[in-house]
């Protein structure tokens, strides 16, 4: 192929590439590195024109600032555990509801359906459920069963694991609709083939279907990491960061001091501490999942 | 050949649907039509129906507390559509600067006005059009270098709610002090009853709850005003003035009267157990007098003021009500004008508080009565004890919710009293420093 032949085949695929190229620099690019030169100067709601530039002090504070790293170990938690917990139950659910059972549309309809409500809606939900008062739902059934009641919310210690408790049973069912897609497209052949070698139940499982899995297992993980290392709503709707500071997380201290105290520049250096730490534990998890592939 | 166009095309025409999305709103021009653009739609040759003006009118209280002023709008301004925007207490001034910062925002604000956002240039300068109609004990906290840049509605205060059935059937007096108070609370928690509700969940439900022992017992006096002046100011610390009135506070906790449990308690939890008998009192102010209404249409309820341990005449937590400013981005300021103009009489200041009963107004000339509800207050009230310290502390005024959830930490038990004013004067400090 001489060079216009490869040109012109190479400026269609460019052409159709630029919108999504725009989409992703107006929306992505061009923000980050306007945050990223804000985070250097003393930008603020009291300073919103005359900005200058302050170096490194936005970043030299936040690191000096043991809320903020309250803010990161809470988000770390969350995410880890929410991951885990979101894929852990949704693995088994998916292959059960793969089988044939006969209300198997209904249950898959019920297990997903909390996943389109609004967060908030599920957080004002939860917050009734999780209620230390007399009317609080899972709190009668405790002081029934005769135990004291549990102070899901109101207790620093518990506080951000009732809050992973309510985040995972909203995303348990959509994390199971992506592994029941997987598991559609795993032949049965394979499962013949392993009865006739009389394997077990756990042996098909193990040898078959996990590894089989991957594709979904590598898309909800990062997903789900992703996802837990933004997450705000639902703390938001639950806590709302208390009791005090116990349950704050990256991105409600960006909005608390970058937006309710006006610190914008200060704002921009954790958004962009933020940006990174979401790329490493990416990468980290990406290359974990990847040697797991290849072994 | 075909195929080579067709690329192109395909590509041009998505970008052509990218950038339309991204173009000016015209059907948001025509709904921000000021009443001008009215007029000549009306001369025109084709007549079309009278389009009225949107007027975008924010507050953080839900419509329910402002519906009558509402109605007055439609009656009274008939070719203006006030549209009203409920956003919640935790989120609207997040929600509103975020708004202002963009040019945009609601046309009539109600609150947010302090020296920032006054500096940053977000509101309009009322000064002219209406200060001489308004007390200045209303309007000192919309002021900044002698401009009005708010119109203040019904003061608002706090006290204690208290069930007057439940006291009568144990006997109960009145407190007057700290001590009488958990003497109160003592016999309450003896048969069985809580002896107050309150949502701790929320950090300005907690702060607002040591404010009123504060105000008692230091804030209050002429030293603690003179000091809640000069803490605004970044002249003096929280730490050394107020630990003993905090430490003070913390007996609520020693007394079983507030418990771990409550922080995980919201507002309207608390106001259901106050409603359905198992607490005796809780602590708030006139908007929820509706609510208490509707949840216990047979329950008496009556109010004391927050109490100190000196005694007296107790003092209410509360100031001039929200102050509503003009967006000075506002596309329709003639009809937020008109909207405003109609607040300023006393028929606008009756309307909205006839469903904030309670505060007084500060449009000049214009009195309400108050309440029976509020008859355990009024010794409070004639002595003029009502205050709101975070209005002096201006600029610091935010590092009112770090003292809020310092004290949730104080009730969690992971912070003493001294800690959290510690970490409240950094805050101050922080962000007075940024004001400069």
């Amino acid at each position: 192929m001489n060079k216009p032949n490869i040109f012109k085949r190479e400026i269609n695929y460019v052409l159709l590439l630029l919108p999504a190229l725009l989409i992703y620099c107006t929306f992505f690019i061009f923000p980050t590195i306007k945050t990223a030169l804000y985070s250097f100067t003393n930008w603020s709601d009291v300073h919103p024109v005359d900005v200058k530039f302050v170096g490194i002090d936005n970043y030299i504070a936040l690191f000096k600032d043991s809320l903020y790293m309250t803010g990161i170990k809470n988000t770390l938690i969350y995410a880890v555990l929410a991951m885990l917990g979101q894929n852990l139950l949704a693995i088994p659910l998916a292959v059960f509801l793969n089988k044939r059972l006969k209300t198997k549309n209904l249950l898959r309809a019920a297990f997903f359906l909390p996943a389109v409500f609004s967060v908030l809606v599920i957080g004002f939900l939860w917050n009734f459920m999780y209620s230390p008062s007399d009317f609080g739902l899972i709190n009668q059934l405790v002081v029934a069963l005769g135990f004291e009641r549990i102070n899901f919310l109101g207790d620093p210690h518990l506080a951000l694991y009732s809050v992973i408790i309510a985040s995972v049973w909203q995303w348990v069912g959509y994390t199971m609709v992506i592994y029941l897609a997987n598991l559609q497209s795993i032949s049965t052949d394979y499962y013949e083939a392993a009865r006739i070698d009389r394997a077990s139940g756990w042996q098909m499982f193990r040898y078959i279907t996990l590894p089989l899995l991957l594709p979904a297992i590598t898309f909800n993980t990062v997903m789900g990491m992703i996802n837990g290392m933004k997450v705000f709503d639902i703390v938001y709707a639950l806590t709302g960061g208390g009791p005090g500071y116990s349950t704050e997380t990256i991105v409600s201290l960006m909005i608390k001091k970058g937006l309710s105290e006006g610190f914008y520049s200060y704002g921009a250096a954790f958004g962009i501490v933020f940006v990174i730490l979401v790329g490493i534990i990416t990468f980290i998890h990406i290359s974990l999942i990847k040697m797991w592939e290849r072994r | 050949m075909k195929r080579t166009w067709l690329i192109p095309t395909t590509a041009l025409l998505t970008l052509s649907i990218l950038f339309t999305g991204c173009s000016s709103n015209n059907s948001t021009a025509k709904e921000s039509a000021t009443p001008n653009d009215t007029k000549t739609t009306k001369e025109s040759k084709n007549p079309e129906p009278v389009k009225k003006v949107k007027v975008r009118l924010s507050y953080w209280n839900k419509e329910d507390s402002i519906k009558t002023l509402l109605q007055l709008f439609k009656d009274k301004l008939p070719d203006i559509d006030v549209e009203y925007q409920f956003i919640d207490n935790k989120t609207y001034v997040d929600v509103i600067k975020t708004q202002l910062a963009a040019g945009e925002g609601p046309d009539i604000i109600g609150g947010v006005i302090d020296a920032n956002t006054v500096k940053t240039g977000y509101f309009e300068d009322l000064t002219e059009r209406y200060a001489s109609k308004y007390y200045e004990t209303g309007t000192s906290t919309a002021t900044f270098d002698n401009k009005l840049y708010g119109l203040p509605q019904a003061s608002w205060f706090n006290g204690v709610y208290y069930n007057v059935d439940l006291f009568a059937k144990y006997d109960l007096k009145i407190p007057t002090t700290l001590d009488e108070y958990f003497q109160v609370a003592d016999v309450l928690k003896k048969n069985g009853i809580k002896p107050q509700a309150i949502g701790l969940k929320n950090p300005n439900v907690a702060g607002q709850s040591f404010l009123g022992l504060a105000l008692n017992d230091f804030i209050g006096t002429t030293e603690g005003k003179q000091w809640n002046d000069d803490f605004g100011k970044g002249n003096s610390k929280m730490v050394d003035a107020l630990e003993p009135a905090l430490t003070t506070w913390t007996e609520y906790l020693k007394h079983g009267v507030f418990t771990k449990d409550m922080l995980g308690l919201e507002e309207e939890q608390a106001i259901d157990e106050f409603t359905s008998g198992k607490a005796a009192m809780f602590q708030a102010g006139p908007w929820y007098m509706e609510t208490f209404k509707q949840k216990a249409p047979n329950m008496k309820i009556d109010m004391f003021p927050n109490l100190g341990t000196k005694g007296g005449p107790g003092w209410m937590v509360g100031g001039p009500g929200v102050s509503f400013g003009l967006n000075a981005k506002s596309k329709v300021k003639d009809a937020a004008y008109k909207v405003l103009d109609l607040l300023s009489t006393p028929e606008g200041q009756n309307a909205y508080w006839v469903d904030n009963k309670g505060g007084s107004s500060f449009l000049k000339g214009v009195t309400f009565e108050m309440p029976a509800e509020y008859n355990g207050a009024q010794e409070a009230f004639k002595a003029g004890n009502v205050m709101y310290p975070v209005n002096n502390w201006g600029v610091a005024g935010p590092a009112f919710l770090d003292l809020g959830k310092g004290i949730q930490e104080i009730i969690a038990g992971t912070k003493t009293p001294r800690q959290v004013l510690e970490a409240v004067d950094k805050k101050a400090v922080e962000l007075l420093e940024k004001s400069k």
